[in-house]
């Protein structure tokens, strides 16, 4: 009974974990690899709130019970709160202070891509 | 014990946050991945929490958020105003 209880408690941590850490990877290379800051705070938020908070979560399968497990379920809620709270002030400041997007509809014109790259 | 695997594997992805830190054209390409490596060196703690079954360790993590919070919300206001300091003078005044 104990056992398959231990061997739940991983499939689930691992079920929870797994896929967190991939988000958190594809992040990571999206944060490396996307052109502009508009679309690597689409990677950044991507790989901030749903990817720790997968992982926080899985973190709390493993210690359930005692008393570390409601911190962590905490922790997760707080990583699903303020990620998203402060990717849009982020966007927003940067799009207030000048910078527009280098690729999508919202494109710069040819003419003042040029400045693109560089703080305001 | 599991709890280190996630752990060595957080480390690894943040080190490619440090590289969008430090070749970051814009000041807001560096905060927002400065903001991702606090996320993640507080689920690192958070790992290390669950690793060394210590319930002290976790208010880290949170402080660690916070900061983060805190420092972001300063550090954009700073980018926009250039200066901590809020203006003398009303709008119509500095017209």
């Amino acid at each position: 009974m104990d056992t398959t209880l231990e061997i739940l408690k991983l499939a689930a941590e691992a079920l929870l974990a797994a896929p967190g850490l991939a988000l958190m990877l594809a992040g990571a290379v999206g944060l490396l690899r996307f052109p502009d800051v508009f679309t690597r705070a689409h990677a950044a938020l991507a790989s901030d709130a749903l990817g720790g908070a997968l992982v926080v979560a899985g973190l709390a399968v493993e210690v359930w019970g005692t008393s570390l497990s409601p911190r962590l379920g905490l922790l997760a809620l707080l990583l699903l709160i303020a990620a998203p709270v402060l990717t849009h002030l982020v966007v927003a400041a940067a799009h207030a202070g000048g910078l527009a997007p280098l690729v999508g509809p919202f494109a710069a014109p040819p003419s003042s891509a040029k400045r693109e790259g560089r703080a305001p | 014990m599991m709890a280190l695997a996630i752990a060595a594997v957080v480390v690894a992805v943040s080190a490619l946050a440090l590289v969008r830190v430090f070749s970051g054209p814009t000041l807001h390409d560096r905060l927002l991945a400065f903001n991702a490596l606090l996320v993640r060196s507080a689920i690192i703690v958070a790992c290390l929490a669950v690793a060394t079954r210590s319930a002290n360790l976790i208010d880290g993590a949170f402080a660690l958020v916070l900061a983060g919070v805190v420092f972001s919300v300063a550090a954009l206001k700073f980018f926009s105003a250039r200066s901590f300091q809020p203006p003398m003078a009303s709008a119509e005044e500095r017209r």
